[in-house]
């Protein structure tokens, strides 16, 4: 329960930069009189009267088609235009995010949490969605340095969220592989009857015995 | 007349002075400040270089091949390349220096930047050097978790993200190389690739620095157990730190940009090898504690999950029940001791295809004379099927890389007890003798069987062990000689 509410947690905080400004009125950053957003950004002219014009929804920045600063493009930090394009890493990061709270309501309502193989995959899908925000924070550093609006600080956020859901994931699956090993099912338990069952003529008197396996308790919280 | 320029009463035009002040009080990479000359360049440069060689030397007096061969091999490897690479790029870097003063009789940042990125030696080496350290980074952290799967994950993810991180690196440092121009100047989308692939590296760098400390806050007991160890685990954290740190550094910063690559190669070097030598010394005391317990080591679920061995055995065992039923229901087709016979021969012998192909042979005649040529052909298969020994077909490589790593686990697995029990004995104030002991061993192995004094020569008496019959019949032929006598 903890880990869908904080995997859904994340899932929303991605959704955040990736509406900023071109789509909504949320800003990842703001300097001077410019407003940044993953798709494009925006320039707010207030002397004759407040206006607000902004360039196409796109991936990377371009320069703004106006006649007042339409050469310029201000960056609060020193960094080229062209690194604006590492901010798809957002929409990729929330993708990751919206799998992942799938993947975790699936653990916590369906029969999926039974099966380590299930937890295992999400727990790999984890971790590139740990890279991801850890990726998305790092770009919009880089980019805007401390003019970094709420959005962007979410993402360092998330990255601990991530780190302790990774972990959280991994014992997950550490619990269910132990326990699926304690209480083995029938066809793992009894690998003879797979076999037996398939033959149509089977001699009863020839049945082996089930092995006896040793049933103990394991370590499970070691690390 | 004698005298020095000081003698002179003379001072610069005003002009000139005010353009230097003004010239020396910007605050920028292209100002004249100290901070962005050659000197901290060259300072950092040395420090670096003698950072590096100390570690490599203490890698090379201090770790052990074994049990962790390719952690122990990879770091030493890495960290030696990184100090040849150090030492030839010092030792090109003076000669430039040199050129440079005697040339132009100035000393520029200019061309040692440009040095630094358009070097072919210093760029591959750093790129070999910076691979087998990230591999050797991915061993240590397959150390730190002892259950196969999680092994077998930090594996993969840990070597695939290596090869294409430094891949990436490599292939923009090339393209500068060969066409002479810096990647930053051109308006491609080749200016992406550097700081893409930096911030790459930079989460790797955090992703290594955030397991090991979760890995500490787990151990935090035994981590802090002793002054010694704190202060080791403290310096841990800060070594491992460094990475993710020098972003923030870079962000701050612009002079740290340009040397970044060089600080990159000590910082691999310390917090692989820093990270180590902590993991050895917590070893000890968890080994020390694992001896004191009941149980020892850890064993976790999925090292019994396989069962590879018993289910060999069931499978052999049911395809020879299972023969033996199909048998009794299809009328004689062979009898029974033939069946079993022949099953045992294409079970263990291991050129066992001579004896398939006999039984493939048998059974083809049979079913030509038998009517029902469909069913015996499926049982033929399921036969076939059961009988597969894995040493007569050939493996899949899929199969062979997962059986070749099973087996690295279980040397791995199997020499950290072996290293265990040698940790525990040294700590037992006895690993100084353990040489003596072993010497003492064979001497009396060679006694045993009789090899230590091999000039010497023994006579043997024939007869070692007296019964006492023979004791009486001695006594009675005394008697009876002493009888003969008294007669």
């Amino acid at each position: 329960m903890v880990l869908l509410i904080l995997s859904l947690g994340v899932a929303v905080t991605h959704v955040f930069p990736v509406i900023s400004v071109p789509v909504t009125h949320i800003k990842l950053a703001t300097f001077m009189d410019f407003t940044y957003g993953v798709f494009g950004w925006c320039y707010t002219s207030r002397h004759p009267a407040e206006f607000v014009q902004c360039t196409k929804r796109r991936i990377g920045y371009k320069y703004l088609d106006t006649n007042f600063y339409g050469e310029i493009l201000y960056l609060p930090s020193e960094s080229k235009y062209s690194i604006s394009r590492l901010l798809v890493v957002h929409i990729i990061a929330l993708i990751n995010s919206i799998i992942l709270a799938i993947m975790i309501f699936m653990i916590t309502v369906t029969k999926h949490g039974d099966s380590p193989q299930f937890i295992l995959s999400s727990a790999l899908i984890s971790l590139p969605l740990f890279v991801f925000s850890l990726f998305s924070f790092l770009v919009d550093i880089l980019l805007f340095a401390t003019h970094l609006g709420w959005p962007g600080w979410l993402m360092l956020a998330d990255t601990v969220v991530m780190a302790f859901v990774c972990s959280l994931l991994w014992a997950l699956r550490r619990t269910v592989s132990i326990r699926s090993y304690e209480t083995l099912r029938e066809t793992e338990r009894y690998p003879m009857q797979h076999y037996q069952h398939s033959v149509q003529d089977i001699d009863e008197s020839v049945m082996l015995e089930p092995l006896d396996e040793p049933i103990s308790t394991y370590k499970t919280d070691n690390h | 007349m004698t005298g020095t320029l000081y003698d002179i009463p003379a001072t610069y035009w005003d002009p000139i002075v005010k353009d230097w002040n003004r010239f020396i009080s910007l605050d920028d990479s292209q100002s004249c400040s100290f901070r962005y000359g050659i000197f901290p360049m060259i300072i950092s440069f040395t420090t670096n270089f003698i950072i590096t060689f100390t570690l490599t030397v203490l890698v090379f007096l201090s770790m052990n091949d074994k049990p962790y061969i390719y952690a122990s091999r990879s770091l030493k490897l890495g960290s030696l390349v990184a100090t040849i690479n150090l030492a030839i790029s010092l030792t090109n870097l003076i000669n430039l220096l040199k050129k440079q003063y005697e040339k132009l009789g100035m000393l520029g940042r200019f061309y040692m930047v440009q040095f630094f990125e358009l070097n072919a030696t210093f760029v591959a080496l750093d790129f070999i050097s910076t691979f087998i350290l990230q591999c050797s980074q991915t061993f240590i952290l397959m150390r730190m978790f002892e259950r196969k799967k999680e092994k077998q994950v930090i594996f993969a993810v840990g070597i695939s993200l290596a090869i294409i991180s430094n891949l990436l690196w490599a292939v923009p440092r090339y393209h500068e190389i060969i066409h002479g121009i810096s990647v930053k100047n051109e308006n491609d989308n080749w200016e992406l690739l550097p700081p893409f692939v930096y911030m790459f590296k930079i989460i790797i760098a955090a992703s290594y620095a955030s397991l090991i400390i979760k890995f500490i806050v787990n151990k935090r007991h035994q981590c802090f157990k002793t002054a010694q160890l704190t202060l080791l685990t403290i310096f841990t954290i800060i070594v491992v730190l460094l990475l993710p740190g020098f972003f923030v550094a870079d962000l701050a910063s612009f002079w740290i940009y340009e040397l970044s690559e060089l600080f990159n190669t000590t910082c691999y070097v310390g917090c692989t090898f820093v990270v180590w030598e902590w993991l050895e010394r917590l070893s000890i005391i968890q080994k020390r504690q694992q001896a004191q317990s009941i149980l020892g080591r850890a064993i976790y679920e999925d090292e019994q999950q396989n069962y590879t061995f018993a289910k060999y055995t069931l499978k052999v065992q049911d395809a020879l029940t299972r023969k033996e039923s199909v048998c009794s229901s299809s009328t004689s087709v062979f009898t029974r001791s033939e069946d079993v016979l022949e099953k045992l021969v294409a079970g263990l012998d291991s050129n066992a295809t001579t004896a398939k192909t006999i039984k493939l042979n048998s059974i083809s005649q049979s079913v030509s004379d038998n009517d029902d040529p469909i069913s015996t052909n499926d049982e033929l298969h399921e036969l076939q099927s059961i009988n597969r020994v894995q040493f007569n077909t050939e493996r899949s490589y899929t199969d062979i890389l997962h059986e070749t790593f099973d087996n690295t686990i279980n040397h791995v697995v199997y020499f950290s007890d072996k290293i265990g029990k040698n940790i525990g004995s040294y700590s037992m104030g006895s690993g100084s003798k353990s040489s003596t002991n072993s010497r003492r061993g064979k001497e009396q192995v060679k006694k045993r069987i009789g090899l230590d004094m091999t000039n010497k020569v023994y006579v043997y008496s024939t007869k070692d062990v007296q019964f006492d019959s023979d004791v009486d019949d001695e006594d009675d032929d005394n008697n009876e000689d002493t009888s003969t006598r008294d007669v």
